[in-house]
């Protein structure tokens, strides 16, 4: 193993320890930032192994993730206060 | 060597904010310090990860020039950089407004500012 694919075992680890919060937490928000950590994490390890294994469209991935990710949160938010989708 | 170290500090620096993030989301007793550890902690680790991925390509394309896969490296991870740094604080504001919203206060609570102001309004 290289060096790169070390860090993103580490960051895998990281990953399912967060996780763990999305199981147990106590409010739906809680839940909510959970994910939002596993997500971040995730597109760490995509760019990590993208440099690693030479692949260029994994970046690609990586910002429509996230991008996917902030209006993912935002829709969720607004379907939890109750408001309506105009 | 020198810009190997500096590759190797910027890895552990990323790392070391990342697990900090994961034991303040699990450590901290209600929604808004774990929302402060979890969106900081990793805000901070994402951005030293692409730091170090921006130093490496500059410096492979430093090293060979003619070589446009580490330009297109540099300029995605400069794009993925910019996306993160819009959309997760500001993500981190909207779920704290919401919880405070929706009537969720922090453990050891005694004053309520936002609650005055927005009733007073």
């Amino acid at each position: 193993m290289s060096l790169l694919e070390i860090i993103a075992a580490i960051l895998i680890l990281i990953a399912l320890l967060s996780s763990y919060r999305v199981f147990i937490g106590p409010t739906v928000y809680d839940r909510l930032i959970a994910l939002n950590v596993v997500v971040v994490v995730v597109v760490v390890i995509f760019t990590v192994i993208s440099v690693d294994w030479g692949i260029g469209y994994f970046l690609d991935i990586t910002i429509s993730f996230l991008l996917l990710n902030f209006l993912a949160t935002l829709a969720f938010i607004r379907y939890l206060e109750g408001g309506d989708f105009h | 060597m020198i810009a190997l170290t500096i590759l190797y500090i910027l890895l552990a620096v990323s790392i070391i904010f990342n697990g900090l993030g994961v034991i303040g989301l699990h450590r901290f007793p209600d929604v808004y310090t774990r929302l402060h550890a979890a969106t900081k902690c990793t805000t901070f680790g994402t951005i030293f990860m692409t730091f170090t991925i921006i130093a490496y390509g500059g410096v492979m394309y430093y090293w060979n020039p003619g070589q446009d896969q580490y330009l297109n490296m540099v300029l995605h991870t400069l794009a993925a950089l910019v996306a993160i740094l819009v959309t997760n604080p500001t993500g981190a504001h909207a779920l704290a407004r919401a919880a405070h919203k929706i009537g969720i206060l922090p453990k050891h609570a005694v004053v309520d500012h936002l609650a005055e102001m927005e009733g007073k309004k």
